[in-house]
């Protein structure tokens, strides 16, 4: 989806969200009716309500109600589930039993005088509609006022003193309008009442005179060979079978139309601008929906419980199909109408609070609403091309994604960068690029299957150990994302630009994206094309007999991806069924778009509407994926899991997943492991500043605070060596901070009588405070500081 | 000065009475540190060894306020 970041490139994208369309009732309605909010309120019993919202656009209730023959239910969705809303009955019972809500706002008299020609159905709206605004407005008609309106429905002839009905309705209009009985509705006095009023309507059921339909412009019905200020309306319909009929609601229709053109006409403003009514409704899925029967109608007048009983039965058409899927969405409590225009106004305000901030850095980017939406509204591409306008102009919060940018300059630097052709020759055929997070949360299966790949593919593998930028792109930042990318291209061409088999779904869109001319393929379609596994090496690991199966959003389009998990899952011996969303249309786990960084509560949320759609034990072939549904209490196996690679296998589906800290070691394991192999060559290991110890519940907390272990010890040594620290004499805990970059850790510990340091509690603010974190407090500091007070202060 | 900065004030200036500053052995006195994040600062009440000016943020204000305070000043920052 193309997003253009201005005015008309908004309109476009608020265009494709129908939720805010009218219903299909209201589409059909010429009267532009809220059929729905009418449903709504009468559902509720709140019959006043109702009653307001209808006669706020229903001309002459009391008669429409009875001779209009609802094209509304012709349309409605519950047509094949129990039959169609009985609009007809239910306004008609609305208007007879619910007084006229309030007297309505006084209206100007204007100036200008109106002419009706004929008091047929169209000719009477628009004479109602054209008072109503105060027009002066008068009706010629030849009988009695009524009799053209009687002789086209005789059986409102019957009911015209019903209560609150025609004849009621009559009379209001009666004291709004001024009724001329003429001798005959000729050209006469079309000449003669062109030459007095400023607009004139024909009501082509009662005027012989009255153009063909053709010969009205379609849009305002105005008269293209006649005087240039006449409308004309209400054309009698013919049945195939030759008999003719006015269709009220048509008729009426043509009315109102009419007497907007004249009223533009009296008031010279433009006759076309903003008359396209929308035609589009919302779209809806109708599964799941229980049907129930349609009102019977029966004799008398319907009690106010079966009238609440039938208006229930609305569907309340809406779309929200995408929200309902998307815990991000249903957070931000919106649909992508609503979020496009406030993304918009976030990005060009002036001055003020950018409240869409979150919004925006929020998205998993995963393109699930792009898929469930019948227009393809991608809130991916939105948020996406918001955060690099954001960067761009320098006010993406610094908070949003600095953690994941550390986690990935972490996995492309040493000790985690590893880059080597293998044994074989400089120039490999083919590359194994196993993604930073497999590396960190299976360090010795990914080391296996690069031997495998290694010993088992023609024209040696070479292994490229790093993050693939894709934190970058997800966070807005083109510069660092394109400079990572530059690198990986000079990398892979010192190869001799090999042929890419990568496990990370995220890496292989990254790699078909920005590196088009390399060949790309997935680790899982390479080992099913083997053939054979190799052999059992490991004990096979418990899992259950039948897994439902879990697509990586990155994966969402790439079928061979999909095929080739399905297929080795099944050599494993594994039923695979499939959730109700999957393939294309499968849902993220919170961790895409860098969401579990930006907005870890959405994530979470994100990755229990997944675990609750995937229902039980399942199996995924991202790591991001196995690690956040398992962390949300369903049971989740890698693909990795289930293949006879690495060490007997100690993980299981519902292993809580991997810490941010244990990651980092991983890879810089799986480098070890690897440079050791192919380059003969002894990395130290990493040597523990000092003796720590952490409750099981400290970890977790850590991680849920992004805070590393290797912070909390660097933090710890700080206040050891340089003694700034606070101490609790009764308790003996010590209390340190250390800020190695953007933030501040504190850290709260004793000291065992062996030596080890024991973590109490921990956490991290981004303020620079001095005087903490190994800020200076010193008057020079706090001097400068007190110069800029001011100007922080006067600007407050 | 609003009433989310000014509770923000208070809450740092509770006085962190078990702590003394571990290297002059003083117990803190509380004093109006200025603050800085992204492009702006705020003047907030914390605890302060009087004598080495070793400073103490307590975790439910960074882990509180201060966090919606940071999120302010990101929102309201406009280039300027």
């Amino acid at each position: 989806m193309a997003v253009t970041l201005d005015q008309q490139g908004m309109h476009a994208l608020e265009a494709r969200c129908s939720q805010d369309n009218p219903p299909r009732c209201q589409v059909l309605c010429p009267f532009n009716v809220d059929i729905k909010g009418v449903l709504v309120q009468l559902g509720k019993g709140n019959a006043r309500e109702a009653r307001k919202l209808l006669q706020r656009v229903l001309p002459l209730p009391g008669i429409m109600s009875r001779i209009c023959e609802h094209p509304c239910e012709s349309s409605c969705l519950r047509a094949n589930l129990g039959g169609p809303l009985a609009i007809g009955s239910l306004e008609a019972w609305l208007v007879r039993e619910e007084p006229v809500a309030g007297a309505g706002f006084p209206v100007r008299r204007k100036s200008q005088t109106m002419a009706i020609m004929g008091t047929g159905v169209a000719g009477l709206v628009c004479a109602a509609d054209l008072a109503g605004k105060g027009y002066t407005v008068v009706c010629c008609h030849t009988g009695t006022p009524e009799s053209a309106l009687q002789a086209q429905f005789p059986k409102l002839a019957e009911e015209w003193d019903d209560q609150r009905g025609p004849a009621a309705e009559w009379a209001a209009l009666a004291g709004k309008v001024t009724f001329r009985e003429v001798p005959a509705l000729d050209r006469a006095l079309l000449d003669e009442l062109c030459a007095s009023a400023d607009a004139v309507f024909v009501d082509a059921s009662q005027c012989d005179i009255a153009p063909a339909r053709e010969a009205c412009d379609p849009l305002t019905l105005l008269w293209q060979e006649g005087d240039s200020k006449v409308c004309a309306g209400g054309w009698k319909e013919t049945t195939p079978t030759g008999h003719t009929f006015v269709s009220a609601a048509r008729s009426g229709g043509e009315g109102r139309t009419a007497a907007v053109t004249m009223e533009r006409l009296a008031t010279h403003v433009s006759l076309t601008a903003s008359r396209e009514r929308e035609t589009r409704s919302p779209a809806m899925i109708l599964d799941g929906i229980e049907p129930s029967p349609r009102l019977v109608p029966h004799e008398g007048t319907l009690t106010r419980e079966e009238v609440q009983a039938e208006a229930r039965r609305c569907l309340e058409c809406q779309c929200l199909i995408c929200v309902k899927a998307c815990a991000y969405m249903q957070k931000y409590k919106g649909y992508p109408r609503v979020f496009a225009r406030m993304i918009f106004n976030n990005l060009t305000i002036a001055q003020g609070i950018r409240k869409a901030n979150s919004l925006i850095d929020s998205c998993a980017l995963c393109r699930q609403c792009e898929e469930l939406c019948p227009e393809h509204f991608s809130m991916a591409d939105l948020c996406l091309a918001a955060r690099e306008d954001m960067v761009h102009k320098g006010f993406m919060p610094q908070s949003a994604f600095e953690f994941a940018m550390e986690d990935m300059e972490s996995a492309s630097t040493d000790p985690c960068l590893f880059v080597h052709p293998g044994t074989q020759t400089e120039t490999p055929a083919q590359v194994f690029f196993p993604g930073c997070q497999l590396t960190g949360c299976r360090p010795d299966q990914v080391a296996a299957v690069y031997q495998y790949l290694a010993d088992s593919l023609p024209g040696g593998t070479g292994i490229y150990l790093s993050c693939c930028g894709i934190p970058a792109h997800w966070a807005g930042e083109k510069k660092r994302f394109e400079e990572h990318v530059a690198n990986m291209k000079e990398a892979l061409a010192r190869m001799g630009n090999p042929r890419i088999i990568t496990a990370c779904s995220s890496c292989l869109s990254i790699f078909r994206e920005f590196l088009p001319e390399l060949e790309s393929v997935s680790l899982w379609e390479v080992l099913d094309a083997q053939g054979t596994l190799p052999a059992e090496k490991k004990e096979k690991p418990a899992f259950p007999q039948t897994l439902v199966v879990q697509d990586p959003c990155s994966a969402r389009y790439d079928e061979g991806w999909q095929k080739a998990v399905r297929s080795l899952a099944r050599k494993c011996g594994v039923d695979v069924t499939e959730p109700e969303l999957t393939g294309r249309l499968t849902a993220c786990c919170g961790y895409g778009g860098n969401q579990w960084c930006s907005d870890p509560e959405a994530a979470r949320q994100m990755a229990r509407l997944r675990a609750e759609g995937l229902g039980g034990p399942s199996l995924a072939s991202c790591i991001m994926c196995r690690e956040r549904i398992a962390d949300q209490g369903v049971a989740c196996w890698h693909i990795l899991d289930l293949l006879p690679f690495g060490p007997a296998s100690t993980q299981t589906g519902d292993q809580d997943s991997t810490s941010l800290s244990a990651r980092r070691a991983a890879r810089a394991k799986v480098r070890r492991l690897l440079t050791h192999v192919l380059a003969g060559e002894v990395l130290p290991e990493p040597v523990p500043q000092a003796r720590m110890r952490y409750a099981e519940e400290m970890l977790r907390k850590l991680e849920e605070k992004h805070i590393l272990q290797e912070d909390v010890e660097a933090t710890l040594a700080f206040g050891e060596r340089s003694g700034a620290f606070f101490e609790d004499l009764d308790s003996g805990h010590r209390l340190t901070s250390y800020r190695p970059r953007t933030v501040t850790f504190w850290v709260e510990y004793t000291q065992d009588e062996d030596g080890t340091y024991v973590v109490h509690d921990a956490w991290c603010h981004r303020m620079r405070v001095p005087g903490a974190g190994g800020e200076v407090a010193s008057t020079a500091f706090a001097k400068q500081t007190e110069d800029e007070r001011g100007r922080i202060s006067g600007g407050r | 000065m609003d009433a989310r900065e000014k509770a923000l004030e208070q809450e740092g200036a509770v006085k962190e009475r078990r702590w003394i500053c571990g290297r002059c052995k003083r117990p803190l006195e509380v004093e109006s540190v200025p603050t800085r994040y992204a492009h702006g600062g705020l003047l907030i009440q914390l605890a302060r060894c009087p004598q080495c000016g070793l400073t103490l943020v307590p975790k439910p204000l960074a882990e509180g306020r201060m966090v919606d305070m940071q999120k302010r000043m990101e929102e309201t920052w406009n280039g300027v």
